[in-house]
C-alpha cells in the first residue's frame, strides 16, 4: 500500500483550526511553522466551497511561525509573547492554542502556556494537534475534548429539562456543515428541545460551550467523531448520551432519529408525532411530484450508486439513496480512516438495510485509487451511475456521462452557503440535485442536435439548482 | 548537501563583547566562530572573523545595512560560507531567507553566548545520534527496491 496520497480528501490534525473557527467568537492561535495554517485554510475554506474566513480566520489567524530557532531553543517563549499580542489585537471569547508538528516534536507544552495565560477576561486552552497525530477528523476530536476538558474544568452541572448538546458534522471538512447544523437544530427544536448546536451561525457561540454541562442529554450524531467528547461529558458531568451513528438523510431515517430522541427523553408523544407527520407530509408531496420524471425518464435515471465520503456523511446518504431512491449499491469508499468499531457500525447499518451492501464498504484515503476502482466498475457494468463525490471526480463523471453530486471535500467549483444534504430538507435537496443531473449532466442528450457534454464543454456537476 | 556525521559543523555568533548575543543583522561585523567536536559533544572556540572591510562604509555610521545592500549580503555570505548556523539577537525575515538559501541557518536569540552554545550542542548531538541510527538502519535494510 502506497504511503503517498495523490488526491487528498482531508488534511492533518492541524486542520481542526477550522473547528475552532466554527465556534462563533473563538480564535485559534497556531504554534507551528509558517504556512501550515495557510494551507489548512486554503483546502478547507476555499477548497471546500468558498466558505469564507469567518470571525478570525484566513490570514488573520495568529501564528508563531516557528523556525529553526524554536526547534533548537524551544518555542514556549515565542508562544507566550504571541498570546499577549493576540489579546491586544484579536478580541475573542476563547483562544485555542494549537500545537503543530514543530511544537509537537520539540516538546513545547502548549497546554501549560495556555493555562498560564488564561483568565476570565481571556480564556485560553491548549491542545496538541501535531500533524503526525492523524487527520483533521482526529484533530476535531482533540480540539472538542480539549475545550470541554480545560474550559469546563470547574463547571458544576445545573441540568435543564429539554436541553441537548449535539456532536455531529465537522466544520469545513463537511462542506455543507453550516446548512446541516441549521437543519439538525431545526428538527430537534421541532420536538420542543433547546439545542446547543455548538458551531455555526445558528449557535450563540462560546456561551453554548459553557452551557454544555447543563444538558439533559448529549446526542452523538455520527459513527465516531464526537463520541469521545460525549464520553468525557458523561465522566465529568454525568450527562447521558445517545450515540446515533446514522446522520439521517430523507424521510425514513430522519423520522426514526427523531422518534428515538423523543423516546430517550420521554418527550410528549403527541407533540413529537405532530411535528414528524407534518414534516413527512411535506416531504412526501415533493417526492410524489417527481413521479413524471421517474416514469418519463426511467431509461436515463441513475441506478448504480458510488459514495466517496467520511463515515458520517456517507452512511446517511448511502442509506437514503438505496432505501428511498432505489439505487443499487456499488461501493462506499470511506475516507476518514475511522477506528474499527466505526467501520463495523457503518457496515452493519448498511447491510441491515440491503444485503447488497455486503463487502462494498471499503476504506481508502486516496481519491486517485478510488477513481481507478470506480472507473473499472463503471466500464464493466455499463449502467447509469450516481457518484456522491468531490471535484476530484469531475473528469471521471464527465468522461463516462454519469451524474456527480458534490458531497465531500474538496469542492473547488461551487459556492456553498446554507445548502444541506441532511435531514428532511437535505433529502429534498439531494433529490433535486440528482434528478436535475439527469438533464444538465446530459445523460439525456440534446436529441435534435446530438451534442454531447464534451462537445459543448458546459458539463458541470450541480451543487446548486442553476441549470445552464 | 553536507555529510551530517563527517563534515565540520560550525556556528558563527555575532557578539561585540564576546559574552552576549546583542547584535542586529544590519550591524553585523564581528563574529566568533565555534566548531562542534564530536568527541566532547561540545562547541569549541575556533576564531574571530570580521565582515570584509570593503563592505563597510557603504552606509553612514549608525545606519543599518540590511538585505537591501548586495555588497554587504555578499560579504556576509562569503564570510559564513562554511558555517551551518548564524546566531544573533535580531534579523528580519528577508535576510534570514536569503541566508537560508545559501545554507546558513538563522538562530535568533539574545542572552548569554555560553548558554546558547550549550543548548545548541545538545540539539546537534541529538540530531547526529538520530541521523546515525537512521543510516545504520538503512545500510542493514536489504529491501531498498520496492
Amino acid at each position: 500500500m502506497s504511503s503517498i496520497i495523490q488526491e487528498a480528501k482531508f488534511t492533518c490534525a492541524l486542520g481542526a483550526q477550522q473547528t475552532v473557527l466554527g465556534i462563533q467568537g473563538a480564535v485559534p492561535v497556531i504554534h507551528a511553522g509558517p504556512g501550515c495554517s495557510q494551507r489548512q485554510f486554503t483546502y478547507l475554506a476555499n477548497g471546500s466551497g468558498y466558505q469564507g474566513e469567518g470571525f478570525a480566520g484566513g490570514g488573520q489567524i495568529p501564528c508563531t511561525n516557528a523556525s529553526q530557532t524554536e526547534v533548537v531553543f524551544g518555542g514556549e517563549k515565542k508562544l507566550s509573547t504571541l498570546l499577549d499580542s493576540a489579546f491586544k489585537v484579536m478580541k475573542a471569547d476563547l483562544y485555542v492554542v494549537m500545537a503543530g508538528c514543530t511544537a509537537g516534536i520539540v516538546g513545547d507544552d502548549v497546554k501549560q502556556v495556555a493555562s498560564d495565560h488564561s483568565s476570565p477576561a481571556h480564556p485560553v486552552v491548549g491542545v496538541d494537534t501535531s500533524g503526525f497525530r492523524g487527520n483533521n477528523y482526529k484533530g476535531h476530536n482533540i480540539v472538542v475534548e480539549g475545550i470541554i476538558d480545560q474550559l469546563l474544568e470547574e463547571a458544576e452541572p445545573k441540568v435543564r429539562r429539554g436541553l441537548v448538546n449535539v456532536f455531529s458534522v465537522v466544520p469545513n471538512q463537511n462542506p455543507y456543515w453550516r446548512g446541516d447544523l441549521e437543519e439538525i437544530k431545526r428538527i430537534l427544536e421541532g420536538l420542543g428541545l433547546e439545542v446547543n448546536i455548538l458551531f455555526g451561525y445558528g449557535s450563540s457561540g462560546v456561551s453554548e460551550w459553557y452551557d454544555i454541562p447543563n444538558a439533559e442529554l448529549n446526542i452523538v450524531l455520527s459513527p465516531w467523531v464526537g463520541l469521545g467528547a460525549a464520553k468525557l461529558c458523561q465522566r465529568r458531568f454525568g450527562t447521558p448520551y445517545l450515540h446515533w451513528p446514522v446522520l439521517p438523510v430523507g424521510l425514513k431515517d430522519t423520522s426514526e432519529f427523531l422518534r428515538k430522541v423523543a423516546e430517550t427523553l420521554s418527550l410528549d408523544p403527541e407533540r413529537t408525532e405532530r411535528f414528524i407527520l407534518a414534516e413527512e407530509r411535506r416531504f412526501k408531496r415533493y417526492f410524489v411530484s417527481l413521479g413524471d420524471v421517474f416514469t418519463d425518464y426511467a431509461a436515463y435515471l441513475p441506478y448504480d450508486l458510488y459514495v466517496i465520503d467520511d463515515t458520517a456523511y456517507g452512511l446517511g446518504a448511502a442509506r437514503f439513496c438505496t432505501r428511498e431512491l432505489g439505487m443499487i449499491p456499488q461501493a462506499f469508499f470511506v475516507i476518514d480512516e475511522p477506528p474499527q468499531t466505526a467501520k463495523d457500525l457503518v457496515a452493519e447499518n448498511l447491510t441491515a438495510l440491503d444485503e447488497a451492501w455486503k463487502g462494498k464498504v471499503l476504506t481508502e484515503p486516496d481519491n486517485a485509487v478510488i477513481r481507478g476502482v470506480i472507473e473499472q466498475r463503471i466500464a464493466a457494468r455499463q449502467t447509469k451511475s450516481l457518484i456522491l463525490g468531490s471535484s476530484w471526480d469531475k473528469d471521471l463523471a464527465q468522461a463516462t456521462d454519469n451524474i456527480l453530486i458534490y458531497h465531500s471535500a474538496p469542492i473547488t467549483d461551487a459556492v456553498i452557503l446554507n445548502r444541506t444534504y441532511v435531514g428532511y430538507t437535505g433529502g429534498l435537496n439531494l433529490m433535486q440535485d440528482i434528478y436535475t443531473g439527469v438533464f444538465d449532466r446530459h445523460a439525456v442528450s440534446n436529441l435534435t442536435h446530438g451534442e454531447t457534454s464534451r462537445e459543448r464543454n458546459t458539463y458541470r456537476p450541480a451543487a446548486g439548482s442553476n441549470c445552464n | 548537501m553536507r555529510g551530517i556525521l563527517t563534515d565540520p559543523l560550525r556556528v558563527a555568533i555575532a557578539t561585540e563583547d564576546g559574552e552576549n548575543s546583542d547584535v542586529h543583522f544590519g550591524k553585523l561585523s564581528r563574529l566568533q566562530i565555534y566548531e562542534y567536536d564530536p568527541r566532547t559533544a561540545q562547541f569549541e572556540y575556533a576564531e574571530v572573523r570580521k565582515i570584509a572591510p570593503e563592505a563597510e562604509g557603504s552606509y553612514a555610521p549608525g545606519e543599518g545595512r540590511g538585505c537591501a545592500d548586495p555588497v554587504f549580503m555578499d560579504a556576509v555570505i562569503r564570510t559564513l560560507s562554511d558555517c551551518e548556523y548564524l546566531l544573533l539577537e535580531k534579523i528580519g525575515p528577508r535576510p534570514a531567507r536569503v541566508l537560508l538559501r545559501e545554507g546558513i541557518n538563522i538562530l535568533e536569540k539574545g542572552g548569554k553566548v555560553n548558554e546558547s552554545l550549550l543548548q545548541l550542542s545538545s540539539f546537534v548531538t541529538e540530531k547526529r545520534k538520530a541521523a546515525s541510527e537512521r543510516l545504520t538502519g538503512l545500510s542493514q535494510n536489504d529491501d531498498l527496491e520496492e
